[in-house]
């Protein structure tokens, strides 16, 4: 039994160097110098230096990118949480009428691709060219009516007889959602909240489009402009690759199960 | 006497409450749309009006800056006669036939194998996924690194005197699609694992008891047993991937913007670089609709089958 345990590991671990191994190598080559790359891609540098991240800090804007993409990110997860958690509230727990057929109309609207070209030229008529509110706008409504379902199917468990209660209390409706609702559905607000800033801050077929300068562009956008003007420099595009990475890295890193058990029910649900 | 009288004064409370608590209800009712409008008002400006609008823009000329102008169905004849719309097309195809084999068939596997390990299952889990948390721009560009002829993976086999094996990778059209989907797969494949696995441990371990005392073999146990329980999951992942396959874009755009010479060109490509550089709004929202249209074809023959083979997902 032991012995059949063990032959399991070696196709699983060969599968996870093919998974690391593109990593450590943007990650290694961030810290050698120029040159040292075009005799030793791959190895482990002889000399490490910070030189590059330096470079790659200034020369690619990165605390402007930065500046940016937290803004974006984090008014995109906090308006995500809280609209799609009251609407979720409204179709789970309030007699809201006509809530089947607004239910029904949300699942067709989430399966119609992204509507590109309306959303770009709308953008540019309603001038939001270059402004955060032109991708957050479109991450909000897009991401809407999977929240909505994904939120809702946690809330209907929750027992209506702990909203009567609250409400013999003397809790006002929009009371009974921040005192009771919101705590008891923490671990599905949380899964909504992790994979919100995942997806907003990698965006690129939105961002790339809409933000154009480089005052208002994302790390994602920022980035590619970056290797478009530097693409022969490989040490100066790793530290700014390692840079444009890291904060989803350490989300990912601390959250780990959550975001395992998030996938896990997500395909449980369907 | 008294007793009844205490049921009926009792029971005519319960109903005068039960009335203030409808009329209450009734109050709360409309509420709820209150708590609706805020979210609806940014998905109608974000999907809704987007979705009406990509039916009337493809009868249209325009620049994205003027008035669109009615044109009939001019865009559509043009895009029938478009040689790239249809590579863009074969490419989405292509890119749907390949996601749908040999990414799935690997995760299967690999879920397979996890569902026997105890230790270290949600770090595996967490390895393979962690590929999709990089940003495209930058997964783009480790691979383009990796392709590279005088770098990366092809430096080695020239140092180890094997240059035949050198993958050109992203210079040769015939190669520069399958280069680009190794990337994406590079990228993408851990979610499907994460998912096969959940589906996995909730199949009923019996059933495999009891094919494996009848004498199965390991592939007959996968292919009568395991595979049967797995197909909703199945179905799902499949209709997902061939939704997505055929929107294929950030992994194209960023690592070849659908050269060389049109060779990886996807429909969604296409129509971006038509509309955002190109200025041919009209057009480009043309071979969007065709995308939709496929989008939409796929969800009708999954409905179609889901009826007739009794389903249930």
């Amino acid at each position: 039994m032991k012995k059949k345990l063990q032959w399991r590991h070696i196709p699983l671990t060969l599968v996870a160097v093919y998974a690391l191994f593109p990593m450590y190598l943007l990650f290694i080559n961030s810290f050698k110098t120029k040159t040292e790359i075009i005799k030793n891609p791959m190895g482990i540098p002889s000399e490490w230096t910070l030189e590059n991240y330096v470079n790659a800090w200034q020369q690619g804007s990165y605390s402007v990118a930065y500046l940016n993409t937290f803004i974006i990110t984090s008014v995109t997860v906090l308006l995500v949480c809280i609209l799609s958690g009251l609407a979720a509230y409204a179709l789970s727990h309030l007699n809201t009428p006509g809530k089947d057929i607004f239910l029904g109309y949300l699942f067709i609207s989430m399966s119609l691709p992204v509507g590109f070209i309306p959303i770009f030229f709308m953008a540019v008529k309603l001038n939001l060219i270059n402004t955060y509110w032109g991708v957050i706008v479109p991450y909000v409504g897009g991401g809407f009516a999977f929240n909505v379902f994904l939120l809702r199917a946690y809330m209907v468990g929750i027992p209506k007889e702990l909203l009567e209660s609250a409400r013999v209390d003397g809790c006002g409706t929009l009371g009974a959602f921040f005192r009771i609702i919101l705590p008891l559905s923490k671990p599905a607000f949380i899964i909504v909240a992790i994979f919100c800033a995942l997806g907003t801050w990698n965006e690129f077929f939105l961002a790339n489009a809409i933000l154009q300068i480089e005052e208002v562009r994302t790390v994602s956008t920022q980035y590619l402009s970056f290797t478009s003007k530097y693409g022969t420099n490989w040490a100066l595009l790793a530290a700014s690759g390692v840079i444009t990475v890291v904060p989803m890295i350490i989300l990912f890193l601390m959250l780990t199960r959550k975001f395992i058990s998030g996938l896990q029910e997500g395909g449980v649900k369907f | 006497m008294a007793i009844t009288n205490s049921a009926v004064s009792s029971s005519q409370k319960v109903l005068v409450q039960e009335v203030k608590q409808k009329k209450k209800f009734k109050k709360g009712k409309w509420i709820g749309w209150l708590f609706i409008l805020p979210g609806l008002l940014f998905h109608i400006l974000a999907v809704s009006i987007p979705a009406i609008m990509s039916f009337y823009l493809p009868f249209t000329e325009w620049n994205g800056l003027n008035v669109p102008k009615f044109i009939g169905i001019a865009n559509f004849i043009e895009a029938f006669q478009d040689s790239i719309v249809w590579t863009a097309f074969l490419n989405n195809v292509k890119w749907a036939i390949f996601w749908i084999t040999i990414p799935i068939i690997l995760a299967f596997f690999l879920a397979h194998l996890l569902r026997k390990v105890n230790k270290g299952q949600t770090l595996y889990q967490a390895t393979y996924f962690s590929t999709s948390i990089i940003t495209v721009t930058v997964a783009g560009q480790i691979w383009f690194w990796i392709y590279n002829p005088f770098s990366g993976v092809n430096f080695y086999l020239d140092k180890a005197g094997l240059d035949f094996l050198e993958w050109p990778g992203l210079t040769v059209p015939a190669l520069a699609l399958f280069s680009v989907l190794l990337a994406d797969m590079w990228k993408g494949f851990g979610t499907n694992v994460i998912w096969l696995l959940a589906s996995m441990t909730q199949m009923d371990s019996s059933l495999e008891e009891a094919a494996k005392m009848d004498g199965a073999g390991r592939f007959k146990v996968i292919w009568h047993v395991i595979l049967p329980q797995l197909r909703p999951t199945l179905i799902i992942i499949i209709l997902l991937t061939m939704l997505g396959s055929f929107g294929a874009f950030e992994m194209v755009y960023v690592m070849t913007n659908g050269g060389p010479a049109h060779a990886t060109e996807t429909l969604s490509t296409y129509y971006y670089t038509l509309s955002t550089t190109g200025r041919r709004a009209g057009y480009a929202s043309a071979v969007a609709l065709f995308q939709m249209f496929i989008a939409i074809l796929i969800i009708i023959i999954y409905a179609y089958l889901r009826k007739k083979k009794g389903w249930e997902v």
